[in-house]
């Protein structure tokens, strides 16, 4: 189950042009397409007469034309042309989605049209500032259920073991974690202190010797991911202190959205304070980064298969208390949304 | 005034002298209580409470039923008796 009144994210943007894109997003068949004013539009991608998906049709302008007997629907879903019928049927219409986009993404509203608000997509900080560069990310499927991607991403004791030669170091096997959990999603925090920093980001830091290192996961409902990564030389580090002057801090984003119960789209990039222009640099983390999550999809298929195959029972760890309050708080938006009734009389 | 914490099944009663939780006291004085987070999360060390009340230092995942506690999470608001 989903929650449906929330922005997920449908394709970059450059994965969306004049040709009609089928994809499916909640389980959803949805068609994307850039219009003639360039804006992106999306539409149930099922014409109401023999239910070939839209996306095997054409578009003529702004309107998509059935491929099937051609019946045409504008780019808010009402149909506008019905060959050969006397009349249009009232019946004859598609879904028309609410899109947005933002940061290069292309954003799509799942449910009530109606409550679609733009400004609650979540904010990137830093975003148009020079003095940061952008990690331009992608997107890859992961065959599991996006709630397995959820979990890895408050889960920062993973790193010690599944990016051993990347984000890891023997200091994040065991230092605590801080959990906050927070109507809009759950955090989960750590000072990692005096330790030698990470392969991954060892080149990139302004300092040399050993560093001071912040990891904190934050991810919001419904799957929305901020992972904060901050460097700084070793003894000027801590919770409430004010950032050192060379402090290196990249801002992971990462939304995931599920194409259903079984598979998940996961999209990110990164903000960094250094060398914002260099983009052999920005070339240099994306590869990174992607390797990296790629050891992460070999994980969590293999964890979404165990989990559905169990012939024993599986236990709750200590390290899995940030995700399983999100979990919790996630299962109750959606139960409240599936009840409104039920969610007012309580109110 | 001491709080006392008195395992029942192991019939003995003890001045609670801990500052961490009731699972780790139990542990102190010997005893094997169930348990798999320690975070108040997965409800493992779930134990019935006869009498008394605990005090939840980190709140747990779901409260659990009236009557019982979770160990890993709480400490004694007064004196209690445990199924233990
Ligand atoms: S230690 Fe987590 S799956 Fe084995
Ligand atoms: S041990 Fe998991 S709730 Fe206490
Ligand atoms: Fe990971």
């Amino acid at each position: 189950m989903f929650l449906k009144n929330a922005w997920y994210v449908a394709a970059w943007d450059h994965e969306v042009s004049c040709a009609l894109t089928g994809t499916t997003i909640l389980g959803e068949e949805v068609v994307l397409f850039r219009k003639t004013d360039g804006t992106v539009a999306a539409l149930e991608n099922a014409c109401p007469h023999r239910k070939l998906p839209l996306s095997m049709g054409r578009l003529k302008g702004d309107d998509v034309e059935c491929g099937y007997h051609g019946l045409t629907f504008d780019c808010a879903g009402a149909c506008i042309k019905a060959p050969g019928a006397a009349r249009i049927p009232p019946a004859a219409k598609v879904r028309a989605y609410p899109v947005e986009e933002r940061y290069g993404l292309v954003w799509i509203w799942m449910g009530d049209a109606a409550k679609a608000d733009p400004s609650a997509i979540v904010p990137v900080a830093n975003w148009g500032d020079p003095a940061w560069g952008v990690n331009r990310g992608e997107s890859m499927v992961v065959e599991c259920n996006y709630l397995y991607v959820t979990d890895n991403l408050l889960d920062p004791s993973h790193v010690a073991w599944v990016h051993q030669t990347s984000f890891g170091t023997a200091a994040c096997e065991d230092a605590p974690l801080e959990t906050t959990v927070e109507p809009t999603g759950v955090t989960v925090a750590r000072w990692m202190m005096d330790s030698p920093p990470a392969p991954f980001y060892a080149p990139f830091l302004p300092f040399s010797g050993n560093c001071d290192r912040k990891q904190q996961y934050e991810v919001r409902y419904p799957a929305q991911a901020i992972i904060k990564a901050i460097f700084v030389p070793a003894g000027t580090g801590g919770e409430g202190r004010s950032l050192h002057g060379d402090a290196f801090v990249m801002d992971s984003y990462n939304f995931m959205t599920p194409i259903d119960e079984n598979r998940t789209r996961y999209f990110w990039f990164q903000m960094r304070n250094v060398a914002p222009a260099d983009e052999k640099i920005s070339e240099q983390f994306a590869v990174s980064v992607r390797d990296a999550f790629a050891e992460d999809r070999v994980i969590l298929q293999a964890v979404h298969w165990g989990m559905a195959n169990k012939r024993s029972p599986n236990l709750d760890l200590h390290i899995d208390k940030g995700p399983l309050h999100f979990r919790r708080g996630i299962a109750k938006l959606i139960a409240a949304e599936q009840a409104p009734e039920v969610a007012l009389v309580a109110e | 005034m001491t709080i006392t914490v008195e395992f029942r099944k192991s019939g003995r009663t003890v001045d609670w002298s801990g500052n961490g939780s009731l699972l780790e006291f139990a542990e102190s004085n010997g005893l094997q209580p169930a348990f798999s987070c320690r975070e108040g999360v997965c409800g493992t060390c779930k134990t019935a409470l006869f009498g008394g009340a605990v005090r939840y230092f980190e709140t747990p995942l779901d409260e659990p039923e009236p009557g019982n506690v979770l160990l890993c999470c709480s400490r004694p608001a007064e004196s209690v008796v445990l199924d233990l």
